[in-house]
C-alpha cells in the first residue's frame, strides 16, 4: 500500500486530469455530428480504409435515434484505418448536467500483427465505479499502453481529440 | 401510373448520397409514409447541413405549383428540400411539369413525399418524373425502429459476451448498491438497458 502523502499526490493528480476540456459540446446531437464529421472527413482523405457511408453505419445509435437527455450513450467500431489498424470507442455523457458532462468512456485501437505495441485505450472510468485499486494504479481516466494491467495517467480529453490520436496518432 | 418498388434507404445514407452527387441542379427523390413527410425533411436538413457544412432550405410549397416554381427560383444556388407537396391537384404537377426550364438550377433539389404525391408526379409531371427516376429511393421509419432494436440488442450481446460472468440483473444490482466495475463499458451497458440514472448515484 503506498503511503497517504504518495496517495494524496495521485488525487491531486488526478483532479488535474479530470479538468474538463474545452468544447463539449452542450448538445448531445452536436457532439455527435462533430464525431460523424471527424470519421466522414478521415475516411475522405483516406486515413480509413473505408467509405463515409460504411463508416457511418458502424455508429451507433443512427442520428435521429440519440436522446437529447438523460445519459446517452453512443459508441462505434471497429473502423478500420488504412494501415490495417483498427479502433473503436464507447462513451457515456450526462446530458442533463450544464454543461454536459462526459460520464465514461474508452477509445481503443489495436494493432496488425508485428507492431511491438499491441494496442492502446484511453479509458475514463465511470463515476461511482467500485475501486479495485489506489489512485496510483488505477487513476479515474488512464492509458492501457498495451496491457490491461498497466494504466497510465491520462487527460480527460474530448472524444474528437480521442478520435484524432486514433485516425492520425501512432 | 403505379408507383415502381424503390429502393430502401436510411435517410442519413440517402442525405450522404446526395452530398457526394457531383451533377450540379440535380434533383432527388425520398418516398415516406405521409405522416413522416415532415420530420424525414427535417432530418434531411440536419444531415445534410453536417456533411456540406451549411444547411439547406427547407421549403414547403402548400401553395400548389406556382409556388414551388417561384421557390425554386427564389433559392437557385441553393440545395433545395422540398415537403408539403403531398395535397398537390392533377393541376399543380401539370402546371410543373411546363414550368420544367424554370426548375432548371445551380442547387440540388431534394422531394420529400408521400407514396400518393410520388405515384401522382409519375403520372402527371413525366418530364420531371424523368428527372428523379434515376435517384430515387424510399424509407420508413418503423423498418428504421426494428433495426435500431436489432442493433441495440446485438450491442447489449456484445457486452454480455464480454463480461460472460454478469447478467443485467447483476450490472443493475451493482450499480445501485455502488459496486459498478471500473470499465467504461459497464456506463453504456446501464444505458442500454435504460438504467442510466444509476451511474454515479452513489
Amino acid at each position: 500500500m503506498a503511503p497517504v502523502e504518495a496517495l494524496a499526490r495521485g488525487e491531486a493528480l488526478q483532479a488535474r486530469a479530470l479538468a474538463p476540456p474545452p468544447g463539449i459540446a452542450p448538445q448531445p446531437g452536436r457532439l455527435y455530428d462533430e464525431i460523424r464529421k471527424f470519421l466522414a472527413s478521415a475516411s475522405d482523405d483516406r486515413a480509413l480504409a473505408m467509405g463515409p457511408w460504411d463508416v457511418q453505419k458502424l455508429l451507433f445509435p443512427r442520428a435521429r435515434d440519440l436522446p437529447q437527455s438523460g445519459r446517452i450513450s453512443l459508441g462505434g467500431g471497429p473502423f478500420v484505418r488504412s494501415d490495417g489498424a483498427r479502433f473503436g470507442f464507447t462513451l457515456t455523457v450526462d446530458c442533463d448536467s450544464a454543461p454536459p458532462t462526459l460520464m465514461a468512456y474508452g477509445f481503443e485501437i489495436r494493432y496488425p500483427a508485428g507492431v511491438s505495441v499491441p494496442f492502446l485505450r484511453y479509458d475514463l472510468n465511470p463515476p461511482g465505479a467500485a475501486p479495485r485499486l489506489d489512485v496510483l494504479k488505477e487513476p479515474r481516466c488512464h492509458l492501457h499502453p498495451g496491457h490491461q494491467d498497466v494504466r497510465v495517467p491520462s487527460p480527460l480529453a474530448h472524444p474528437v481529440e480521442l478520435l484524432s490520436l486514433l485516425v492520425y496518432g501512432p | 401510373m403505379e408507383l415502381p418498388a424503390l429502393p430502401p434507404v436510411d435517410p442519413a445514407e440517402f442525405a450522404l448520397r446526395v452530398a457526394a452527387r457531383p451533377d450540379p441542379g440535380a434533383w432527388s427523390l425520398l418516398v415516406v409514409p405521409i405522416d413522416e413527410v415532415a420530420p424525414t425533411a427535417i432530418d434531411l436538413v440536419r444531415e445534410i447541413e453536417t456533411l456540406e457544412g451549411h444547411a439547406p432550405v427547407l421549403v414547403s410549397p402548400r401553395g400548389g405549383g406556382a409556388r414551388f416554381v417561384a421557390e425554386v427560383e427564389r433559392y437557385a444556388s441553393e440545395t433545395i428540400v422540398a415537403a408539403g407537396v403531398d395535397g398537390f391537384t392533377r393541376d399543380d404537377w401539370e402546371e410543373l411539369d411546363l414550368a420544367r426550364s424554370r426548375l432548371l438550377r445551380e442547387g440540388e433539389v431534394v422531394v420529400v413525399l408521400g407514396p400518393d404525391a410520388a405515384a401522382e408526379l409519375l403520372r402527371r409531371a413525366p418530364h420531371l418524373a424523368s428527372w428523379v427516376s434515376s435517384f430515387a429511393w424510399t424509407s420508413n421509419a418503423e423498418a428504421l425502429r426494428a433495426e435500431h432494436e436489432r442493433r441495440k440488442a446485438e450491442r447489449l450481446a456484445d457486452l454480455r459476451a464480454w463480461a460472460p460472468s454478469m447478467t443485467d440483473d447483476d450490472v443493475v444490482r451493482l450499480a445501485e448498491q455502488g459496486r459498478i466495475p471500473g470499465e467504461p463499458e459497464y456506463a453504456e451497458w446501464l444505458v442500454l438497458l435504460g438504467r442510466g440514472d444509476l451511474l454515479g448515484s452513489r
